[in-house]
């Protein structure tokens, strides 16, 4: 999937990490859930944070900002937990995502977005989709197909620190 | 739907009959047991009928009348009519599975019980014999029947003269008949041979004038040709055509019409019959003979229903799954609600969620017990294969059977069938010897595999042991330097041996014979019970024989556990794997001089540190509890800093993202909405190990 | 629109005589040559005496390669015993009559 293949006006959840403002389409995303305590999972890469409980269901959740060679969520007040689904080979993935604080939908128009910089960006060129604009902040489109793609995910024990090109 | 269940009750009603006929078989003079054998085939032929299938109920009949005799003293059991029956039984769970059977071989299985009559009773049986049986003797049906006749003639057809369209017409003098040509396999004319027949043709033939007489008709062409002749309200055929089937699926499946087309009419569709007609599509009578098979369909499933309305209910697995489900819930729920009680120190709000607590549980235990099925139902099963495959490769083995009552989960039971399967093969093949080798060395001549269930907590303990040569280890060893499973040097205890035959693509089978060594190993087995949660031992004696243990958790939905805490993480350990609990103190930690043991009784036990092991951050507290757990043989303590104490949960999966990881074999949610991990104590321990 | 009409009665290709098991090894070479000369595939049959499967069959074969060539395919001027011969096997969807 690239930035063309963005058709139409579509809404979009943005949300922010660290001083950055990222957006998926609002089609992926399930529910915006309250910081609640995750346990942690064993022989997972650091940035696969754990497993909560969503109305009786276990769902894994992926920390960005250690996925993005930050440091750590610090659970602050406005942190929320994205959950999404992402449609894949007839099943549905739904993985919870740490948001430092959701901001809110809005319309974007393909036209409006811009493919990836090929420099100049901290984050790995290869999850984001393109970028937009939003109050004059730059906002960056992910790829969550990429992002979060089950090879991505499962490697075991095996930190990320090579995905830590910032 | 409902031919569904007349097969499901068919199949059970032949597992029944099975393991009649194997008991008959050891105790010949068993009235009662010719009586259930007897009942259960008019049973088949009495269901068979009425839900239409004709073929079933004709074949099955003629098995009756020979037990009737048997009933009623006429006929003694013998090894030849048991044999005959167990055949005969494999044919109609064939006919029942929707196959189609052919006439011929039907016809050549009565015949072989007429010529077993004759030789029991040194004459022909007038009942039975007809000199020369007729091909139509069981389709036997001179009513007006719809025939469906497949021809495809053999290539040379057009050079041997044969005038089709005399023939065809010779056909329509039978009755109505529609003959529809099919030229999908002609080839454009660059791969023509113009000579060679590639045309095919479908008939349907409304007749009273029987089977017989359309065979006349193909006399001159059957040698070459495959003729394929059924009877449309035949069991077959009504097996393969769903019920309902709406008209045009009925041409299409045919070949009357393409598929392509026939959406195109379905796009401005009045009534299809009259379009297909209209648009030239299909000839008008074969709309008709269509239009009758569709109303056969039609009728024979108002008679199913009326069926339906019996006693019991069948419900399906998913619809189970789902309370199931929704119990495990309630569990959960109910576990916040207790907890929040206490807290609150309400004594009403206590009373009504102490209430609620044993109903739930209540609830909890019914639920399951759904699900539940004896053991024995799958045991039965392999009475047959021991005796099959004994009489293959000319051994003397009985199969015991202990514990058939013992409940499992009906997934847990269907699961457990290829392993148990793939284990009995083994040891008849494998583990007992033939009758001479057995007295060569001082032996009974009749070997022993003894297959026996129990429950045991919340496990299930099924046992295969037999009496034979026991493993070979120097051959196992040999086999496993061949394939580079043991490093060079390294010796293994006998029980490491044994843990050999589970590695992948390990057969220690000289021979490869159709029963068992054709790659496909233990290891197999030994995943099919992993999958289970379950853990397979193996025990072996030269010369005495061999046991293979498997433990399996009753259900696959609800854990006993131990639930217990290091850090702020929380972990259930299964029950079923913990012996007992220890306190070790910094002291004692300190004694060990680094080494994670711990002193069990004047004896030295290693442990694993969950806190090591999953690197959770802070301090280990002055005073902590050592789990002495024992799973697969092996016996490791795990050290966490506190148990909270007993907790029956409801296993949640943790899905694809985590599937790698496997020392935690799955999640629980408690009562404050938070999750534990389940630990695998066997994974944990062999993790050790290497 | 007669011009084309006239266009189509030159290209038809005629077959007279039999259509039969003994001349359709013959017919087929010619067939052949016939069926990649021309635009639109069709065959005058009203000079056919006798007809058997084997011919129907070739008239099924070239069918087929008219229409894998994307050519129009047509029968034309058949005789009555010829229909019946199609009935009868049951190729009526094989072989359209006009």
């Amino acid at each position: 999937m690239t930035v063309d293949t963005i058709t139409q006006t579509a809404h979009y959840l943005t949300f922010k990490i660290d001083e950055e403002y990222f957006t998926v389409n609002v089609h992926s995303v399930r529910e915006i859930l309250e910081y609640s305590k995750i346990t942690k999972m064993p022989d997972a890469p650091p940035f696969m944070r754990g497993i909560i409980n969503v109305r009786g269901s276990v769902i894994p959740v992926i920390d960005l900002r250690l996925k993005f060679g930050m440091e750590e969520t610090i659970p602050k007040s406005s942190t929320r937990i994205i959950v999404m689904e992402i449609a894949r080979e007839g099943k549905t993935l739904v993985i919870g995502s740490l948001a430092d604080s959701v901001k809110e939908v809005i319309e974007i128009a393909p036209e409006q977005i811009e493919p990836p910089p090929e420099m100049g960006t901290r984050w790995k060129k290869d999850y984001i989709l393109g970028v937009g604009k939003y109050q004059d902040e730059f906002i960056m489109l992910l790829d969550i197909k990429k992002l979060f793609s089950i090879d991505e995910l499962t490697r075991i024990n095996q930190p990320c620190t090579d995905e830590d090109d910032s | 739907m409902e031919t569904d269940i007349y097969k499901t009750e068919a199949i059970e009603i032949l597992d029944d009959l099975e393991a009649a006929l194997l008991e008959l078989e050891e105790r010949p003079e068993d009235m009662p047991l010719v009586n259930r054998i007897f009942r259960a085939l008019h049973t088949i032929k009495g269901s068979g009928k009425m839900f239409g299938f004709d073929d079933i109920a004709d074949f099955t009949h003629e098995i009756e009348n020979i037990y009737d005799r048997v009933r009623s003293g006429n006929l003694a059991v013998s090894q030849a009519l048991i044999s005959l029956t167990l055949a005969s039984g494999d044919i109609i769970r064939r006919m029942v599975h929707g196959e189609e059977v052919p006439l011929a071989e039907r016809q050549a299985m009565i015949s072989r019980f007429q010529g077993m009559l004759q030789r029991e009773k040194g004459l022909a049986d007038p009942a039975l014999s007809s000199p020369q049986p007729q091909p139509r003797a069981i389709a036997q049906d001179k009513q007006t029947a719809i025939w469906r006749i497949r021809f495809k003639p053999g290539q040379n057809i057009f050079q041997t003269g044969t005038n089709l369209a005399r023939l065809f017409a010779e056909l329509r003098e039978l009755g109505e008949c529609t003959v529809v040509g099919h030229c999908q396999e002609v080839p454009d004319l660059a791969g023509l041979d113009p000579q060679s027949c590639y045309l095919s043709w479908d008939i349907v033939l409304t007749t009273g004038r029987g089977e017989q007489a359309i065979r006349d008709v193909f006399i001159f062409v059957e040698g070459d040709s495959d003729i394929e002749i059924t009877v449309l309200e035949d069991a077959d055929s009504v097996g393969q055509i769903e019920q309902h089937r709406r008209l045009g699926e009925i041409l299409v499946e045919k070949g009357d019409i393409a598929q392509d087309k026939l959406a195109e009419i379905l796009a401005h569709r009045p009534l299809i019959g009259q379009t297909l007609v209209k648009e030239k599509l299909v000839h008008q009578s074969l709309v008709k003979s269509a239009l009758a098979e569709q109303q056969h369909i039609r009728k024979l499933s108002e008679k199913q229903k009326e069926i339906e309305s019996s006693d019991s209910v069948r419900v399906t697995a998913n619809k189970l799954d789902t309370l199931v489900n929704l119990v495990g819930e309630l569990v959960i729920v109910q576990a916040r609600l207790s907890q929040h009680s206490t807290l609150s120190c309400d004594p009403i709000a206590v009373t009504i969620a102490e209430e609620v607590e044993r109903l739930t549980t209540e609830l909890r235990d019914n639920t399951m017990s759904l699900r539940m099925l004896p053991i024995g139902t799958t045991f039965s099963k392999f009475k047959r294969l021991v005796r099959d495959l004994s009489k293959e490769l000319g051994k003397d083995i009985v199969l015991e059977m202990e514990g058939e009552e013992t409940q499992l989960d009906k997934s847990v039971i269907e699961q457990l069938n290829d392993p148990l399967v793939h284990i009995i093969r083994n040891s008849i093949d494998h583990g007992i010897e033939s009758p001479e080798a057995r007295l060569a060395r001082g032996k009974v001549k009749t070997g022993v595999i003894k297959l026996s269930a129990a429950q045991s907590g919340a496990d299930v303990v099924i046992s295969i042991t037999d009496d034979g040569a026991g493993l070979d280890t120097a051959k196992i060893r040999a086999k496993a330097r061949e394939r580079d499973l043991i490093a060079d040097g390294r010796e293994l205890s006998e029980e490491e041996v044994y843990q050999l035959i589970f590695e992948p693509g390990f057969s220690t089978a000289e021979v490869v014979s159709g029963v068992s060594g054709r790659g496909v190993g233990m290891d197999v087995v030994k995943r099919g019970v992993e999958a289970l949660r379950g853990h397979i031992e193996i025990a072996s004696r030269p010369g005495q024989g061999t046991q293979i243990t498997i433990r399996l958790p009753l259900t696959l939905a609800i854990i006993d556990g131990l639930l217990v805490e290091t850090g702020s993480e929380k972990y259930v350990i299964p029950q079923a794997a913990v012996l007992e609990c220890f306190e070790q103190t910094r002291e004692d930690i300190e004694n060990a001089h680094g080494n994670n043991v711990i002193n069990v009784w004047g004896q030295m036990m290693p442990y694993i540190c969950l806190r090591q092991r999953f690197a959770i951050a802070g301090d280990i507290p002055p005073s902590r509890r050592v789990i002495l757990c024992e799973a697969n043989g092996r016996k490791a303590g795990l050290a966490v800093d506190r148990v909270i104490g007993n907790y029956q949960t409801v296993i949640k999966p943790l899905g694809e993202v985590y599937k790698k990881v496997e020392c935690i074999s799955g999640a629980t949610i408690l009562g404050d909405g938070t999750v534990a991990l389940i630990l695998d104590p066997v994974k944990l321990m062999e993790e050790r190990q290497t | 629109m007669d011009e084309q009409q006239e266009r189509r009665e030159a290209e038809a290709y005629k077959i007279d005589g039999d259509l039969t098991i003994c001349r359709v090894a013959e017919l087929r070479e010619r067939l052949l040559t016939f069926v990649v000369t021309v635009n639109e595939v069709e065959v005058d049959l009203r000079g056919v005496t006798d007809c058997d499967a084997a011919g129907l069959q070739l008239l099924v074969s070239l069918k087929r390669t008219a229409e894998e060539a994307g050519k129009q395919f047509l029968l034309t001027n058949l005789p009555s015993s010829l229909v019946e011969l199609i009935r009868g096997l049951g190729l009526e969807a094989a072989c359209p009559v006009e």
